[in-house]
């Protein structure tokens, strides 16, 4: 198609819309903003075109991965520490696949504008697209990694490992409300601020542990994103042009921030940094870059002529950055037989870049890591979480441990609401729950969940024993020998209690308008 | 939870996913990729028998869960029994209408350059794909509208992935009546854009089958569309309006593009209607504690979606004498489809009103 022919119709394909005269159409989503009814487009493509686009980068994709990764055994060869963490981080990503797609199904009926609705009708399928991706990863790695077990019941232990429900917790965020709610979540903070780092260079990471199939997905996916950031641009601009929608905007991207960055950054620095063998830069590095210079800096700051202000509690993850993925990671190495991956205790040379990268790491973390290397014996007969005096109170918002950024400047707070104690992370997770408590009040945290539970019985329920029916899924080191077991465990005095139960409150949540 | 992981794994290491159940022998492609992506508090993902099985982290703002029995009137034990008969997932899709579309674009270009598209006569251009085609675009767009929301409501991965297929054969469908007028524009003088919609909107032939659509779009039962849709719109009207109208019509004014696109959109038609007989196959299946309740809210919706169809079909009686050499009779083409909505319909077990006199 000649391009004069391709701009008219894409004209033409924008102006599918008509005022309705017999039946108003369905409006089943709150939407408490007014939506222009012309916009920049972010779509520029037709269907046409987006088909025979993404045919080409799948035929790339799962081409390279069936062909020579498959024949070379390269998923065999990459390292074992590393490959470990694919085997949570995978199902995560999924999941936050799966809600982008259940977000663009809102936005294409709560925003009236049939420019934005194409371009979200593409990211719908992309959506589809990187679920069967990384889902398509994972089912690669079951194949053929050296240690199959754990990638091949990874999903079925989201709802019952406790970091991955806090990653669905985060990820619900993209379609639990309103529809603009759902893609200041998704498109302008998780996308666009976390993407780079995500798919781009943590497959820089990836690939210099050995690792091809990872970036071979991920490169594929992000291809895709610039599209989803320009429709979250788009959607963001059209709302911040209505004045009278601001002050609802403002509060909107607050939460959403803060609600995605207590959990990707934590989780994601946990990944990045923990898991390299082959060490190259940090987290905390990639998201100064991606996250403050280009984010902050780039994107958000052009959107200041029309009244979008950096979120609130932005200086404040400024700091807890530097800190919350070591926190994240001491307390997943603490609670390992309760894990579904072998965690590789730290050598010299980890402690040196750690020290190097995260100056003062040592003095904190330092000591722990020690003492889990000592701990990985099953010789030894102690477990870390032991140590530290059972599970901390989860947060009723994000459902991550109440301990960031770090466990000797921990921000938690128990407040009442509703006749139950709350625990909450920071003031972000209070205020959100402030402003909408009936949506969190009812919600069961992981140790209320498992409250009683010995180790012994958690592990057995949960499935995380080996196909020997007696080896732990999960080990503190990544040796063939001296593996722990189901027994080792029976020994252990540790049970799941539900700290809140014993906390005081604060006294009660100050409900905001 | 532990009794469906360990059990399938106890003696030999696994190398595929044990945490779905096949429907056949062996885990498809499909099945890996598709089964279990969305989170089921009910089922799946059901932590403890003594606690509140209905566990959510957070609720929408009106209070009600994030997935919820209430946004269908059908009722099942497990949604993720469903598999699309297709076996579709992303990949195959897209590479699918790729296909689709690449013939699409080589035929236009091709019939641009050996002048057939030229040819075509004026009558043809103005009144069937202008006047007709285009406007019935605007109801393609309509089902497209309807479903990407519907997809999100759906209560399993397997039945939300079908209805995003078909959002997306929708708006292709509408952007192809689109781009080929575009193509057709450029040679030959008698293409008038503004006309479809202008039909659209005010042609009393297109009225009810506007009130429909705009019926369609306020439809907030994803069962719903998925049955009234596949079972009844696109056997009976859809049917008339594209593949008769247009298609059959197009082999009697030589227009060679047309049926092709028509084609494509059939393709996609018969598949969605093959997974809706499956669907509704499910739900009344003998033994399920719901097949009667499930019976009796199929068939009201079976009655009430073919009255509004019939009456959609009913007002382009006009439209087929306006091509310049008529294919199919407006009554030839409106009994026979009506027989065959019918026979879809009676096949399932179900009665139709479009069976016996008009």
């Amino acid at each position: 198609m000649k391009s004069a022919d391709f701009v008219k119709a894409h004209d033409r394909v924008k102006d599918f819309d008509w005022k309705a005269s017999y039946q108003e159409p369905a409006s089943r989503y709150d939407m408490p903003y007014k939506i222009p009814k012309k916009t920049s487009d972010p779509f520029r493509h037709l269907v046409r075109d987006y088909c025979s686009m993404e045919r080409d980068k799948d035929d790339r994709q799962y081409g390279a991965m069936s062909d020579v990764m498959a024949r070379a055994k390269m998923p065999a060869k990459a390292s074992e520490r590393w490959t470990e963490v694919l085997k949570i981080a995978l199902p995560v990503t999924c999941y936050a696949e799966y809600a982008a797609m259940k977000c663009t199904g809102q936005l294409v009926e709560g925003v009236d504008n049939a420019e934005l609705r194409q371009g979200y009708l593409a990211q719908m399928i992309d959506e589809v697209r990187h679920v069967n991706q990384e889902a398509h990863l994972v089912r690669y790695l079951a194949k053929h990694s050296i240690d199959a077990e754990g990638f091949e019941r990874g999903f079925k232990l989201r709802n019952s490992n406790f970091l991955m429900r806090a990653s669905r917790a985060a990820f619900d965020g993209f379609f639990a409300g309103n529809p603009i709610e759902g893609a200041l979540n998704l498109q302008v903070v998780a996308e666009t601020a976390y993407t780079n780092p995500l798919f781009v260079t943590l497959t820089e990471v990836a690939a210099a542990n050995g690792d091809q199939a990872t970036p071979t997905t991920f490169l594929s996916v992000q291809s895709d994103e610039a599209r989803h950031m320009a429709n979250g641009y788009a959607t963001l601009a059209a709302i911040a042009s209505v004045p009278d929608n601001l002050p609802r905007l403002q509060r909107d991207f607050d939460a959403a921030f803060w609600r995605q960055h207590t959990f990707l950054d934590t989780f994601v620095s946990a990944v990045y940094d923990y898991f390299q063998e082959n060490r190259g830069g940090s987290y905390h590095e990639a998201w100064s870059e991606w996250v403050g210079q280009d984010w902050a800096g780039g994107y958000i700051e052009r959107l200041e002529p029309f009244g979008v202000s950096l979120p609130r509690g932005w200086e404040e993850a400024k700091e807890r950055v530097k800190w919350v993925g070591h926190t994240a990671m001491m307390m997943l190495a603490a609670t390992w037989p309760m894990q579904f991956i072998r965690i590789d205790p730290l050598n010299s040379r980890d402690f040196d870049w750690f020290e190097l990268k995260y100056p003062g790491w040592y003095d904190r973390y330092g000591k722990f890591w020690e003492n889990y290397a000592e701990m990985s014996d099953p010789a030894h007969g102690q477990i870390p979480i032991s140590l530290l005096g059972g599970v901390p109170a989860l947060c009723r918002v994000c459902h991550m441990p109440c301990v960031f950024p770090r466990p000797d400047i921990s921000t938690v707070r128990i407040k009442d609401y509703g006749g139950r104690k709350h625990a909450f992370c920071s003031d972000g997770c209070e205020r959100t729950f402030a402003f909408e408590p009936h949506r969190y009040a009812r919600s069961r945290t992981w140790d209320e969940h498992f409250d009683g539970y010995s180790i012994a019985e958690y592990i057995e329920k949960c499935g995380l024993v080996r196909n020997d029916g007696k080896t732990l899924l999960a080990q503190p080191h990544l040796r063939a020998d001296k593996r722990w077991t189901l027994d080792d465990m029976r020994r252990q005095q540790f049970g799941i209690t539900d700290p809140l139960k014993d906390l005081p409150s604060q006294g009660p949540v100050v409900v905001l308008q | 939870m532990s009794e469906a992981t360990t059990a399938s794994v106890a003696g030999k290491l696994a190398r595929d996913f044990t945490f779905i159940k096949p429907a056949a022998r062996r885990l498809t492609e499909y099945e890996a990729l598709t089964v279990h992506q969305q989170p089921d508090a009910w089922g799946f993902d059901k932590l403890s028998a003594n606690l509140d099985d209905t566990e959510w982290y957070v609720l929408r703002p009106d209070g009600r869960t994030l997935w919820s029995e209430d946004s269908t009137l059908l009722r099942h034990h497990d949604w993720y029994a469903f598999r699309d008969p297709a076996q579709q997932w992303q990949r195959t899709y897209v590479r699918h209408q790729e296909q689709q579309e690449t013939s699409i674009a080589r035929m236009t270009e091709d019939a641009a350059l050996d002048g057939t598209l030229a040819a075509l006569s004026p009558g043809w251009v103005r009144n069937i794909l202008c006047g007709h085609y285009r406007a019935w675009s605007f109801f393609e767009y309509a089902l497209f509208r309807c479903l990407a929301p519907a997809q999100r409501e759906a209560l399993s991965d397997t039945l939300g992935n079908l209805l995003c297929f078909q959002s997306f054969d929708h708006l292709r469908h509408a952007q192809d009546v689109v781009v080929y007028l575009v193509e057709l524009e450029n040679v030959n003088v008698a293409v008038d854009d503004d006309l479809g919609k202008q039909q659209w909107l005010e042609a009393p032939a297109y009225q009810p089958a506007r009130k429909l659509a705009e019926e369609i779009m306020a439809c907030t039962d994803w069962a719903e569309l998925l049955v009234g849709l596949n079972l009844v719109v696109g056997p009976l009207l859809q049917q008339m309006a594209v593949s008769d109208l247009v298609r059959r019509g197009a082999m009697h004014n030589e227009d060679a593009v047309a049926p092709h696109i028509v084609m494509t959109a059939e393709r996609d038609r018969r598949r969605n209607l093959i997974a809706s007989q499956a669907f509704v196959r499910m739900m009344t299946a003998d033994g399920s504690v719901h097949a009667a309740h499930n019976r009796g809210v199929i068939q009201s919706w079976l009655d009430d979606w073919s009255t509004r169809a019939d009456a959609a079909a009913r007002a382009l009686a006009p439209v087929y004498d306006a091509a310049p050499q008529q294919g199919l009779s407006f009554a030839a083409s409106y009994d026979a489809a009506r027989a065959v909505c019918a026979g879809h319909i009676r096949e399932l077990g179900f009665t139709s009103t479009l069976d016996g006199q008009v």
